[in-house]
């Protein structure tokens, strides 16, 4: 390599080898678009979390035990993976807390969580905890 | 008409009127002008018997020069400053503190420093061949004022920054607190900063032996 270039050279290398660590630890886009998808998942989990709540508040503050019955309230799509059309996951704890799964690809995730509102996220599971205060 | 260009014009005039460098210069470090700007003065002639006096090549300033060398500036201030941040971020991860997690808003930083670096680094590179072959091709252009300016200017800040690097670890050291996380990010800015501080050495190096 000639002299001129020998510093530049090793300028654009060093960039090199910080763009490749960079995508290992960061990921691709590939790893972007799964992420995009669960933060739209994420996202919806907001809604489905009010639809526990609008049928909690029809049968008189009580959680349901499932989301089957929906002639109360309107879930709209919030049930469903707007990816794969797979349910979101419900569990009820107790009279006051439960828990929706959505179908996260990265469900151990910590960035997930940034993305959570009033609920607790479990990066473990992938779902998210919340209380019920009527 | 401002001192130095009556200076100027005096050394002009003097030489002109076949008065010696030694005759010119005494009687101007009579008249207080300091020894320095005397030779300053003098040495925009050329020294050799010629009338009227051959006047040297001065620095000069284009546009075109000055959009160049602050884009090849820009781009590589750029570099460095996302090489740095991109392997601050991986040191993060691979050696992390207790308690520390990585966050989608880092992994996103991160996305954004690989995607600066995807274009100002061939940016650099493209800037500094052309400039490169400029120089070469016109020697003159290496006494360029903005060329000079920003090579000490980004050795001075590459400089401060590694002086600032050594001190932080230093301190870090005499705290207690000296971890292997910290080491390891002192080591990446003070190569990249090496880095920048050696490129304007190379190239205003050379500036000074062509003046």
């Amino acid at each position: 390599m000639p002299r001129e270039l020998l510093l530049p050279g090793a300028i654009a290398g060093l960039a090199l080898v910080a763009v490749a660590v960079g995508l290992t630890v960061a990921g691709g886009p590939g790893r972007g678009k799964v992420e995009q998808r669960d933060a739209l998942r994420i996202g919806q989990i907001e809604t489905a979390r009010n639809h526990v709540l609008c049928l909690a508040r029809a049968t008189g503050d009580t959680l349901p035990e499932t989301l089957t019955d929906q002639t109360a309230c309107d879930p709209g799509d919030s049930l469903q993976d707007p990816f794969t059309g797979a349910p979101v996951g419900y569990e009820k704890f107790d009279a006051r807390s439960f828990q929706l799964c959505p179908a996260l690809e990265l469900g151990d995730d910590h960035a997930n969580r940034a993305w959570v509102g009033g609920g607790q996220f479990d990066a473990g599971s992938g779902c998210i905890r919340y209380d019920y205060r009527p | 008409m401002r001192p130095s260009d009556q200076l100027a014009d005096f050394a002009r005039e003097a030489l002109k009127a076949g008065r010696s460098r030694d005759e010119i210069s005494q009687a101007l470090c009579e008249a207080g002008w300091a020894r320095n700007e005397v030779e300053e003065a003098l040495a925009a002639w050329v020294d050799r018997p010629f009338t009227p006096p051959i006047p040297r090549p001065r620095p000069q300033l284009s546009a075109r020069e000055a959009f160049f060398y602050l884009l090849l500036f820009g781009a590589l201030g750029w570099t460095a400053w996302h090489v740095t941040s991109l392997l601050f971020q991986a040191v993060d991860v691979l050696v992390p503190k207790p308690g520390d997690e990585f966050t989608g808003w880092e992994r996103d930083w991160m996305r954004f420093s690989i995607a600066s670096l995807i274009v100002t680094t061939p940016l650099f590179l493209w800037l500094h061949m052309r400039v490169s072959r400029d120089v070469s091709r016109a020697p003159g252009k290496r006494r360029s004022p903005v060329r000079k300016w920003l090579g000490y200017l980004a050795m001075f800040l590459a400089a401060t920054t590694v002086l600032g690097d050594l001190v932080h670890l230093i301190y870090r050291l005499l705290d207690g607190d000296l971890t292997l996380q910290i080491t390891l990010k002192s080591a990446v800015l003070a190569g990249v900063a090496g880095a920048i501080f050696a490129y304007f050495r190379d190239q205003v190096g050379r500036d000074d032996d062509a003046a």
